[in-house]
């Protein structure tokens, strides 16, 4: 427990420390909000001088990042220029949607990759196994983008399925059924992107994990003594080859809010990336910098979780504490 | 009319060839070729020889890691069975999951052989504790926590919890310092009289070999190339073999066996 306080309170410092370095290179970037307006003849300077001090972008470097600080603190991200709302209520929708993706995507991902690995190093160089290595390796080379736009494409062509957004026209007057329907129906196209960019990598990593420990002399012994090889492979083998997995497991539950930026843009997903992409483009730095101080406070959690995990099933962590 | 042998090994062969999944591999080689011999019921056999000649490829085959690619083991006329054989690592402290408590690691055998319930095992486990000088108060202690020494204690005891008639010594004591190894010898010999069993014990070292067994084959290349009771083989060596492998052993120890 002390350990724990111990993390938490390095969590802080990292996220404090990521916040200024974010911080400074928002400051770094040419312009703000307001540089466009200035090409514009019907805007005098000083109107955008107005503007910029009634943002408070004026103001020296150390004052506006303690006032961000202070602010964030009190779990005020500031104020969108381009949306001219608050950030944390445009967030939220934001993440919502985006949570529903990942949330998707990272749950096929795991039921389908643990077991085909396992099921792959369990009958390693026998035919199955050559075919879904040779698998793996074929999807692991498309690059998800591609994928998307290839899928996007087929979409519109054959209208299979729909083609990007996240609802359909009407989708005020559904029901309720109908509209997670929809909303369904919308998600197949993105998360079958997502799952395909990241199941081969899961899968070689629980085949490795487990091929590894399945060349352990405790492995070996068991066998000696007339294990079955289901008994094998639950009992010893798995819980051997978790560790590596849960890290994973971290890793992927750390990435739920920035994973599907890129994947959202191509697919028109009204999530964090569109958003994200915009806030940069338009110099929105409020949003900017929460999407980043969220997505490293998701990222914190997620290996705080998977350390948790670890010390929860590894009895040798337990015994050094 | 002679007795059935105890332990019978004819023509036994192991062939590893490098794994070559788009052809049929070309360039193996035979790890033993041939081997045959017979141990009779609670003598002690020690297989001796130059890495490289076989030994532990014969200790797998021996203990059912491997499946040899001809010939065959028998004990008492029939095939060997897991339940027959248990093999005591080089390494004992790794031949244990380290996840696994003292108890745990024991009651496992039976749990795989289905033997006994969940209270009878655990007696049977103290039992098995017992009988190798380590205390019962340690089932629930985790493997990783215990000594050298206690780990090849531990090992002896999960094979004799499964009542095997047969061990394999694959350099079991090669790791531990002298009074280890002396503990470990003498409790070798008292469970060779109470329980009854037969040890084949692999080693490099003659003097250990001396010690332990009855009789001594000697390894080369893949293929028994002599086996014999151990005083007249040593004083005795008739393959040249075994002649450098005594010859060796004579200059390093000091006073050296009687001749």
């Amino acid at each position: 427990m002390k350990y724990l306080g111990w993390r938490l309170l390095h969590g802080v410092g990292l996220l404090a420390l990521l916040s200024l370095l974010s911080f400074m290179l928002s400051q770094v970037a040419s312009g703000d909000f307001y540089s466009q307006l200035r090409n514009d003849p019907r805007i005098s300077p000083e109107t955008v001088a107005a503007l910029r001090a009634q943002a408070g972008i004026d103001r020296p470097f150390p004052i506006r990042y303690a006032a961000w600080i202070v602010a964030v603190s009190r779990g005020d991200f500031g104020y969108s220029l381009a949306y001219h709302r608050p950030v944390a209520p445009l967030l939220e929708e934001r993440i919502g949607a985006t949570l529903i993706l990942t949330g998707a995507a990272t749950l096929t991902t795991w039921l389908i990759a643990v077991p085909l690995g396992i099921w792959s190093a369990a009958r390693r160089g026998k035919w199955g196994d050559r075919v879904s290595t040779v698998a793996v390796s074929l999807v692991l080379a498309v690059p998800d983008l591609v994928l998307a736009i290839a899928l996007l494409v087929l979409s519109v062509q054959t209208g299979w399925l729909p083609a990007g957004g996240k609802i359909s026209r009407g989708y005020a007057q559904m029901g309720s059924i109908q509209q997670l329907r929809d909303v369904a129906w919308h998600m197949v196209l993105p998360v079958t992107v997502l799952v395909a960019g990241s199941t081969p990598v899961l899968i070689r990593h629980t085949r490795a994990s487990i091929l590894e420990v399945m060349e352990a002399p405790f492995a070996m012994s068991a066998r000696a003594q007339g294990i079955p090889r289901r008994r094998l492979l639950y009992r010893h083998l798995l819980p051997a080859a978790l560790n590596p997995l849960i890290s994973l497991l971290g890793l992927s539950l750390g990435s739920l809010l920035s994973a599907s930026l890129l994947v959202e843009i191509v697919t028109g997903w009204p999530g964090l990336g569109p958003l994200f992409l915009e806030a940069v483009m338009e110099r929105d730095f409020a949003v900017v910098l929460a999407v980043v101080m969220l997505s490293a406070a998701f990222l914190f959690i997620g290996n705080l979780v998977a350390d948790l995990l670890l010390y929860r099933f590894d009895p040798r962590i337990r015994t050094v504490d | 009319m002679m007795a059935e042998p105890f332990l019978s090994v004819r023509d036994l062969g192991k062939y590893f060839a490098p794994r070559r999944w788009w052809r049929k591999a070309r360039s193996g080689r035979w790890a033993i070729r041939d081997v045959s011999f017979e141990l009779q019921r609670e003598r002690t056999l020690a297989l001796v020889g130059a890495s490289g000649a076989g030994k532990s490829t014969l200790a797998s085959c021996l203990a059912l890691f491997e499946t040899p690619d001809s010939g065959d083991v028998r004990l008492e006329g029939r095939a060997l069975r897991h339940t027959d054989v248990q093999l005591i690592p080089q390494q004992p402290a790794a031949s244990f999951n380290p996840r696994f408590t003292a108890g745990e690691a024991l009651a496992e055998p039976l749990v795989i052989q289905r033997r006994g319930r969940r209270h009878t095992r655990r007696e049977i486990v103290e039992r098995a504790m017992e009988q190798v000088g380590l205390s019962p108060d340690a089932v629930s202690k985790p493997v990783m926590e215990f000594s050298g020494g206690e780990h090849q204690r531990l090992a002896i005891a999960r094979a004799l919890i499964l009542e095997v008639k047969l061990l394999i010594l694959d350099e079991s004591l090669s790791a531990l310092d002298e009074s280890a190894q002396d503990q470990v010898l003498d409790l070798l010999s008292d469970l060779q009289r109470e329980v009854g069993l037969t040890y084949v014990v692999i080693s490099h070292d003659l003097t250990l070999a001396e010690r332990m067994a009855d009789e001594i084959a000697v390894m080369d290349d893949g293929r028994l190339v002599e086996h014999a009771p151990t005083a007249e083989l040593l004083r005795a060596p008739r393959h040249p073999r075994t002649q450098e492998l005594v010859q060796a052993n004579l200059a390093l120890s000091e006073d050296g066996p009687p001749l």
